[in-house]
């Protein structure tokens, strides 16, 4: 019975290794076996962000959170009782749309902002390498109702304290049950043809291999275990797509000799682009424990491989300089449109018939830009100096990962285990609350029309919906990313200045710039609960 | 009839799914042997199922004086359709349903005064009211009622829809009191004394359009309603249906049936759908008014098949409610 109800298995040896050992467990009594409307696998941000989301706004379900570590208490990750050790910021932060921090809840927002743990910034500036072109952003090009914190454009958060909040505030939720350090063993989903409404997981304490197994049934798995979602790869009916950027990102925390004036920076090169991202409140006396008085900001460069590697390679001295250099160095002009061999090799007339399109494009940049400058209300920033690096330099290669479908019979992916993309508008995880946003919707939708999550209909329904409205938003955010990576992927001239003359008007054209700031900043349509 | 064994239940829900398909390509019905009920042709395979139907017992009277408006065509189309029930790609009414749901919660919420926001760990806003659906199909709208705490019972001309519906319902433990009457009208429960004047709520939700007889079907269905006293508002009728015009032939019959084969073909027929105006007059003959109405719409992209309520298109689905005058 229970075997037949298993999905597939990565390969037979396991199946049945698997339903030997545990077939004594399955048809013992079920007195040690507890039911949840919904669990969720992996309480990463998106994991626990969604596990509060439910259990606020659909009091009437109940959540299992399993993951396979327990995170830190919110002193300890705020680093309020230890003396000695001092802290800094770490470099696995987010860029949070004020859409995803109200998702987030005023509650957890005020804490983390209360601990100097916030750094909100109001501005994005973006800038390339080999062109004029600039992009200047700021809260008033986001729609009105996308305004939910007032004049801000986002707040950069780190993992760890966020998630940590949230587990503390779910510590005391009835509706909520924590279970951690644990180690899924094994999901048996049901069939598409089943009418069964269960899905069983074996699960059991990690870091103790005598540990006794123990196992649940829910109506509804959630895998929010990450990109190598092991939900995902073992249920063995989601398909995923990859493709590789070919590019690392190299990501650190530095200290900057000034304040960064609330602004995101993020220049653009031919490799990819460098961001440079406040992080932590500049006022220190906010600040707990020993966690000093410098000026902090995280840094993400996206680049090849190899220059990954060699930039890792180089003195800390060397490294900083280079970053400093991308990042102190203005809009350039725009380099000729034809080279100049090309030109020289041409007869006269043809060379005069190209340098006068040259002028005609530069002097109708030029115009552009001017005009965009007035939208744009302020000139161009100058970032902070990189003084030094703080911690370790970390990199991580750059895959863009989608899966096919988001859902399968009662298990649905969300945030990364569901897809993965560039971080180079530092979107991860604005898209995992969006997923998370939009599928308690959906859920609370059916619910509340007592249709429930226990029939296939109720469930089934509100998986389509989540499924259909989250993939358009995702595919269109990865588009817009892809269409940002290959516009400034390149140094050939024509296509900088086609960049130059889009990226300007685009500064000035209402519509389109607001349409670039959303998908820049993670600001999506608004998904109200 | 709670404790059948699950064993019993599957076995018979797969014969009965496979009769369902039989039925469907040979279109061929069998009639039953109670020769009182011949408007009725049902397959022979519900009298002779291995779960016994609540509702065969003490039908026979009732069903003599029975004045009903439910075709047999009807019947077996319904019939056919009934293993596709529960899945969303084969059953348009599932999407409709939570709109359905959130504009009745709304109007019953006004009636009676009621809070219907989900705060606490058990949401039953429809505690303590007794609800008729009427013409229950697979049972989507009585198992959404009774989640949400109603007393429900739930009529339907085919026996073995009914049956389905029971079958679907006693996997839950919120569900599993639905008072099924299978191979029973409107008219017919309107007939028992006991039943008169007891409902605080009926549904009649897309049903209307498939009756030979609205007019009866709304005299069977008012009757039904609690009538209004010092203490009580008096009970709430709900009909949906399709409106009669050119964009509802081509949305829900070219649409629905032929283009997109959403619904089986022949699922409706244009000349028995109704306007709200068509409706309010029918429900005025019973001392009635409309209290509020709402069309039903879908938004691009259609496929999605993502309903909205509506206040101003009543083009194609709609929804209404009518309590005594
Ligand atoms: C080093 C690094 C830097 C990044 N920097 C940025 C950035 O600057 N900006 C940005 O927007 N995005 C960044 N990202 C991406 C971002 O981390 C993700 O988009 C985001 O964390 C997604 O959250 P998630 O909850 O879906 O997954 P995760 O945060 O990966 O959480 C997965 C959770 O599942 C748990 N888990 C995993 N497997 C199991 C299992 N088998 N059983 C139980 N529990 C399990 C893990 O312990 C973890 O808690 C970065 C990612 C990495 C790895």
């Amino acid at each position: 019975m229970i075997a037949s109800l298993s999905r597939k298995v990565n390969g037979n040896v396991q199946t049945n290794f698997a339903v030997s050992k545990y077939s004594r467990f399955f048809s013992s009594s079920n007195k040690l076996e507890k039911h949840f409307d919904v669990t969720i696998v992996g309480g990463g941000a998106v994991g626990s962000a969604l596990a509060n989301l439910i259990s606020e706004n659909i009091p009437s379900l109940s959540v299992a959170l399993m993951d396979a570590r327990t995170p830190k208490s919110p002193n300890d990750a705020f680093n309020i009782d230890s003396s000695s050790k001092t802290c800094f910021p770490s470099p696995r932060a987010y860029a949070l749309s004020p859409k995803s921090l109200s998702l987030l809840g005023d509650d957890i927002v005020s804490k983390l902002d209360e601990k100097g743990r916030l750094a909100y910034y109001d501005t994005m500036q973006v800038w390339e390498s080999d062109g004029p072109a600039v992009l200047q952003f700021n809260h008033q090009d986001i729609d009105d109702t996308d305004k939910l914190n007032g004049d801000i454009l986002g707040a950069v958060v780190e993992d760890e304290p966020m998630v940590s909040c949230l587990w503390d505030k779910m510590k005391n939720n009835s509706h909520v049950e924590l279970i951690s350090p644990t180690i899924i063993e094994k999901i048996n989903a049901p069939s598409a043809s089943d009418d069964e409404s269960k899905v069983e997981v074996m699960y059991k304490k990690a870091g103790n291999d005598n540990a006794e197994p123990s196992n649940l049934t829910t109506n509804l798995l959630v895998a929010a275990d990450g990109a190598n979602s092991f939900v995902r790869k073992s249920d063995g009916t989601f398909h995923t797509v990859s493709y590789s950027y070919g590019r690392t990102a190299v990501t650190c925390t530095v200290e900057i000799d000034s304040s960064i004036h609330k602004t995101a920076f993020q220049r653009f090169q031919k490799n990819g682009p460098i961001a440079l991202l406040p992080v932590w409140n500049e006022d220190s006396s906010k600040r707990q424990g020993n966690c000093g008085d410098k000026t902090y900001a995280n840094i993400v460069w996206s680049t090849t491989p190899e220059e990954a590697k060699y930039l890792k390679s180089l003195p800390e001295k060397d490294f900083v300089m280079a970053m400093n250099d991308l990042l102190q160095s203005g809009p350039t002009n725009t380099p000729p449109l034809f080279p100049t061999e090309l030109k020289n090799s041409l007869p006269r007339p043809f060379q005069s018939a190209m340098n006068g399109i040259e002028m005609l494009s530069q002097s109708a940049n030029t115009g552009l830009t001017m005009s965009g400058m007035t939208e744009r209300r302020q000139g161009f920033r100058v970032a902070p100096m990189i003084t030094n690096v703080v911690g370790r330099v970390f990199s991580f290669d750059l895959n863009l990962m989608h899966a096919k479908n988001y859902i399968s019979n009662r298990i649905c992916l969300v945030g990364d285990a569901a897809h993965t993309i560039h971080p180079m508008a530092g979107q991860g995880l604005n898209l995992g609350m969006g997923d998370a946003a939009c599928l308690t919707k959906n859920i609370k939708h059916v619910v509340e029309s007592g249709m429930g999550i226990d029939t296939n209909a109720g469930l089934d329904y509100a998986l389509k919906q989540y499924e259909s409205s989250r993939q358009r938003e995702v595919v269109a955010t990865m588009g817009g990313i892809q269409f940002l990576h290959g516009a400034f992927g390149t140094t050939f001239s024509p296509a900088v200045h086609v960049r130059s003359v889009g990226m300007n008007m685009i500064n000035s054209i209402g519509p389109v710039r607001r349409k670039l700031v959303k998908v820049a900043t993670g600001i999506e349509d608004v998904v109200s609960i | 009839m709670n404790s059948i064994p699950r064993k019993m239940i599957q076995r018979t829900e797969h014969c009965f799914r496979k009769r369902a398909l039989v039925t469907s390509s040979f279109g061929s019905c069998s009639f039953p042997r109670n020769s009182l009920y011949q408007q009725h042709p049902t397959c022979a395979f519900s009298s002779s199922s291995s779960v016994s139907s609540r509702s065969s017992n003490g039908d026979d009277n009732t069903r003599s004086t029975l004045n009903n408006s439910v075709s047999s065509e009807e019947v077996s189309k319904f019939s056919a359709m009934a293993s596709t029930w529960w899945k969303v790609d084969h059953n348009p009414l599932i999407s409709m349903n939570p709109i359905r749901m959130s504009f009745i919660l709304q109007q019953i919420a006004n009636q009676h005064k009621i809070n219907i926001e989900h705060t606490s760990s058990a949401y039953k806003p429809l505690s303590n009211l007794k609800a008729l659906d009427a013409g229950c199909g697979g049972g989507l709208l009585s198992e959404s009622l009774a989640r949400l705490g109603a007393n429900v019972t739930a009529v339907d001309p085919s026996e073995e829809v009914a049956k389905a519906a029971r079958i679907h319902s006693m996997k839950q433990n919120d569900t599993k009191d639905i008072d099924y009457k299978g191979g029973m009208s409107v008219e017919e429960l309107a007939n028992m004394e006991e039943y008169r004047h007891s409902f605080d709520i009926v549904c009649v939700l897309e049903v209307i359009e498939h009756a030979t007889d609205p007019k009866s079907l709304m005299q069977g269905a008012t009757s039904l309603l609690k009538q209004p006293t010092d203490t009580h508002p008096g009970g709430l009728l709900f009909v949906s249906t399709i409106n009669r015009t050119a964009k509802s032939y081509a949305v829900a019959i070219v649409g629905g049936e032929y283009l997109t084969q959403k619904l089986p073909i022949g699922t409706h027929d244009w000349r028995q759908f109704l306007s709200p105006k068509e409706v309010n007059q029918l429900v005025q003959n019973f001392g009635m008014e409309e209290v509020d109405k709402k069309g039903m719409i879908l938004k691009p992209p259609f496929w999605d098949l993502k309903w909205y309520l509506d206040s101003n298109d009543f083009d194609v689905n709609w929804i209404g409610s009518y309590m005594h005058k």
